[in-house]
């Protein structure tokens, strides 16, 4: 049985890797024996699909993931197993089951919103100038050499409001970073890096039609489908 | 007590790996500072990465975090990158529960597992903001203690750790916290706390011991210059393994460390007799875990842990008299369960070959190691490493034919009494394993030869000998090379200055201190990782202080000659060592005592009775052996 799980990365525990949360995830499900499903093979791997990665040192109330166990359990009990088998700063809010034929989160997700703690003064008069851009040439490293794209496609939204940041980025055809946009805001304002700011993922949004819904909010409508 | 947290926070997105600094492992355990008396900082003196993984602490972290009047916290070394950092921004050394500073402690508790992590210790109190010398501490610091196998020569960090355990922890550590929280209801001094540590046997408190040399520079001795001190301070040893059940909740790394499966001892200390071997000298004697136990162990672990593999560690597993038993309850056990069993075994017979067949039951062949550790029989004789070249080219025929395409052999290069062809001869030994493959029908036999450089340890058959200088052994390293003929053979050799620094470390004495901290302070850290260390702020620092290192090196001791070690027993009597060194030189061998009749090597003298093989859970121990002779090693 597939199940689709929300859940929450924070505290101390931002600073984990994608990678290092995808371990932790592991071994938290067989702390809580839960049947996890395993690929077939020389190297079994267990059967988990994620959203989009969520780069070191970002919180998030809104991380989604599809998992597969070997029985069909009960969801709340899968979440309170799941919740309890996790260390502190990792936490299971919801899990539904997934029936049919769906969709890969990767695919699905396609855009994120994000709330941006920065006490910088030119935050608001920096973000109405990038929004005023057509275009913004700005070089990444990828894969082990800098590739320059135009960063400010990626920004679909942005708003300052005190020392609060909300973006809406895209996640495909890649990600922008929250982080890369404020040094691009930076830039804007006369200064040579970013300063110091905290991210927080707050939404993870799928294309219906052309128009972006949340994920998220849509998850307790799963429930009362399939329960 | 204040957490550093929010002063070290601003700096994780500055460097490599922050998941390394910010704890919250599972099965953690986190106190309030308010609630005990006593609070241990248990340190592994590397990066996360490396100490995480260490038995020794997790063990100790256990037992004294069992105790409610006691938190234990752990504390690793920033890599050069954080610590560039944390002194920029006067953050100092740190605990991962709390986040507490580190001089916030009432005891740092270093472990050193070999020499050359020294100048990390030095930067962990630097960093600390302690004073690094113990002469410069008192009762408003923390004390300094530090253990672990090379604490049996304490005499180079001398002057800088307060008190030396020599031994097994766990029930020491009992001690020690009684002693500590004494000192502090009745606000001891330094000097009066050191004393009454020093009444705690396998405790060595160097402070109250005075040196003295000989013109020529040798030692004279070691001598106790206070009444509390004795003059040979003996090891601690726990005699049965069995009332320390441990790990029972085992931490769980967040991040990635170098090891990532439960560790469960299977038994303690080794009486092979290897003569290159320290772990085998003080060790002594076997103590063994029933099969039962090491089973309960395992199965309640990795349900708390969660981790998908689990290590069968000892110095030789394959010993283990009821090891056949153990594994395949075990392999049994965890049948279907994509939880795999390994035992780091390098015994070169046809047992090893059926043991590593029982645990890879339906799974990877992957590798399987043996270590002949020398390339002639002469040569193997020397080292006491009984191993005839019939045995390993039929257990390598064994190996190969039961589905192994790789195999990996370890070496040492620098042996005493070397000769050249006992060099050619690793070259040539692994060429014919690789013939035994092909002969067996693998037409892609590989085998891995590692060659180390061999380092003199203390307590050991060679603490007299000399080590091969850098010169020498690059020598021997290129006609190594140039003498492998086979393309199936991959040959790793390492030697050179690691090994020069590391031996001048193992057998220095007190003025080899001054050499460490002038090195420390020139930047040397993490010497045992090829991309830090470097020998010239080694070079540098010996002749600054006019200490010459090929004197420590490259120096034969004759008998009489007093050694920086002599005051501590460690399990194995001198003149035994001595008599064995002699053996080594007429090329004598003898068999374990296990199994064969006892050679009074003093052991018993630690508390163990007369027959140091009654006391694994109450049975005799016989060598687990399978029939060699057929070609099917099941």
């Amino acid at each position: 049985m597939r199940y689709r799980v929300l859940w929450s990365k924070r505290g101390k525990l931002r600073y984990l890797s994608h990678h290092d949360v995808a371990t932790v995830l592991e071994r938290s499900l067989r702390r809580a024996k839960l049947p996890l499903a395993y690929s077939k093979g020389f190297s079994a791997h267990p059967k988990i699909a994620f959203g989009s990665g969520l780069p070191v040192g970002y919180g998030s109330e809104v991380e989604l993931l599809d998992l597969e166990l070997e029985e069909d359990l009960d969801p709340a009990d899968v979440r309170d197993r799941f919740d309890r088998s996790l260390p502190e700063g990792i936490g299971v809010t919801s899990i539904v089951r997934l029936e049919g034929k769906t969709t890969s989160l990767g695919s699905t997700i396609v855009a994120a919103d994000y709330s941006i703690r920065c006490a910088a003064p030119w935050l608001r008069d920096s973000v109405t100038t990038f929004m005023s851009l057509p275009s913004y040439e700005f070089a990444r490293p990828y894969k082990g050499s800098m590739r320059t794209d135009d960063i400010r496609a990626g920004v679909l939204e942005a708003s300052a409001e005190g020392d609060e940041l909300l973006l809406r980025v895209r996640l495909q055809p890649h990600a922008t970073r929250p982080s890369d946009v404020m040094k691009v805001l930076a830039t804007l304002a006369g200064e040579t890096e970013a300063p110091p700011h905290q991210v927080r993922r707050t939404d993870l949004l799928e294309d219906v039609g052309g128009l972006l819904r949340s994920l998220v909010e849509n998850m307790p409508q799963l429930v009362e489908a399939t329960t | 007590m204040t957490s550093v947290w929010s002063r070290l926070e601003p700096l994780l997105p500055k460097v490599q790996k922050p998941a390394q600094y910010i704890g919250g492992e599972w099965n953690i355990v986190v106190k309030d500072p308010a609630d005990v008396d006593v609070a241990w900082l248990l340190v592994f003196p590397d990066a996360y990465e490396i100490g995480f993984p260490n038995q020794g602490l997790q063990i100790l972290y256990e037992i004294l975090n069992e105790r409610k009047d006691v938190r234990a916290e752990r504390g690793y070394c920033p890599l050069p990158d954080m610590e560039k950092e944390m002194r920029t921004a006067d953050v100092p050394a740190f605990s991962l529960e709390n986040h507490a500073a580190a001089g916030s402690f009432d005891v740092i508790a270093f472990t050193f597992p070999q020499e050359t992590i020294y100048t990390n210790a030095l930067n962990f109190l630097d960093l600390a903001g302690l004073p690094i010398r113990s002469s410069a501490r008192g009762a408003e610091h923390p004390l300094v203690i530090a253990g672990g196998h090379a604490a049996f020569n304490p005499e180079p960090m001398a002057e800088f750790i307060d008190a030396f355990v020599l031994g097994d922890g766990e029930e020491i550590v009992q001690d020690i916290t009684d002693v500590i929280k004494e000192a502090k209801q009745r606000g001891w001094s330094r000097e009066q706390l050191l004393v009454a540590l020093a009444a705690v046997e396998g405790i060595y408190v160097p402070s109250l011991y005075e040196a003295e040399y000989l013109s020529d520079g040798r030692l004279r001795g070691t001598f106790p210059r206070h009444p509390a001190a004795p003059a040979r301070v003996m090891r601690c040893t726990v005699l049965d393994l069995e009332a320390f059940p441990y790990p029972k909740k085992p931490l769980v790394p967040l991040t990635h460390v170098v090891h990532e499966r439960l560790a469960v001892e299977v038994f303690r200390g080794c009486t092979r007799g290897c003569r290159f071997c320290q772990a085998g000298m003080i060790a002594r004697p076997v103590r063994e875990r029933s099969a039962e136990t090491v089973d309960r162990i395992v199965s309640s672990a990795i349900e708390e842990s969660g981790l998908p593999e689990v290590g069968l560690l000892s110095l030789s597993s394959a010993d283990h008299s009821e090891i056949l038993d153990m594994v395949t309850r075990i392999a049994d056990r965890f049948e279907g369960t994509n939880t795999t069993v390994s035992l780091p075994s390098t015994r070169v017979d046809a047992f090893n070959v059926r043991l590593a067949d029982e645990l890879s039951r339906g799974g990877r062949r992957s590798g399987l190691t043996f270590a002949p550790e020398a390339g002639t029989e002469r040569m193997r004789k020397v080292i006491n490493k009984t191993v005839s070249e019939e045995d390993m080219l039929r257990t390598a025929t064994q190996a190969f034919e039961r589905g192994w395409q790789h195999l990996k052999l370890y070496f040492m290069c620098g042996l005493p009494t070397e000769r050249d062809e006992d060099v050619v001869g690793i070259a040539e030994l692994a060429d014919k394993v690789v013939m035994a493959g092909k002969r067996a029908g693998r037409s892609g036999a590989r085998v891995t030869a590692s060659c180390g450089g061999f380092v003199p340890k203390p307590h050991t058959p060679f603490q007299w000998c000399a080590q091969d200088g850098t010169e020498e052994m690059d020598r021997k390293l290129n006609l190594l090379r140039r003498s492998v003929t086979s393309k199936g053979v991959k040959l790793r050799a390492h030697g050179g200055w690691a090994a020069q620094i590391e031996g001048f470390l193992s057998r220095g004495d007190r003025r080899i201190g001054a050499v460490i901290e002038e090195a420390w302070r020139r930047g040397a850290r993490f010497d045992q990782w090829h991309e830090y260390f470097q020998p010239s702020v080694w070079i540098e620092a010996a002749d600054a202080c006019g200490v010459d290192i090929g004197w420590y090196t490259s120096r034969e001791r004759s008998r009489r000659e007093a050694l920086p070690w002599d005051h501590l027993f460690a399990g194995v009597e001198k003149d035994w060592l001595w008599r064995d060194w002699e053996r080594a030189q007429a090329e004598v061998d003898f068999e374990d005592c296990r199994w064969s009749p006892c050679t009074d090597c003093g052991t018993h003298a630690l508390g163990t009775s007369a027959d140091c093989h009654d006391i694994s859970f109450g049975r005799p121990m016989s060598l687990p052996v399978v029939a060699v002779s057929s070609g099917n090693a099941s």
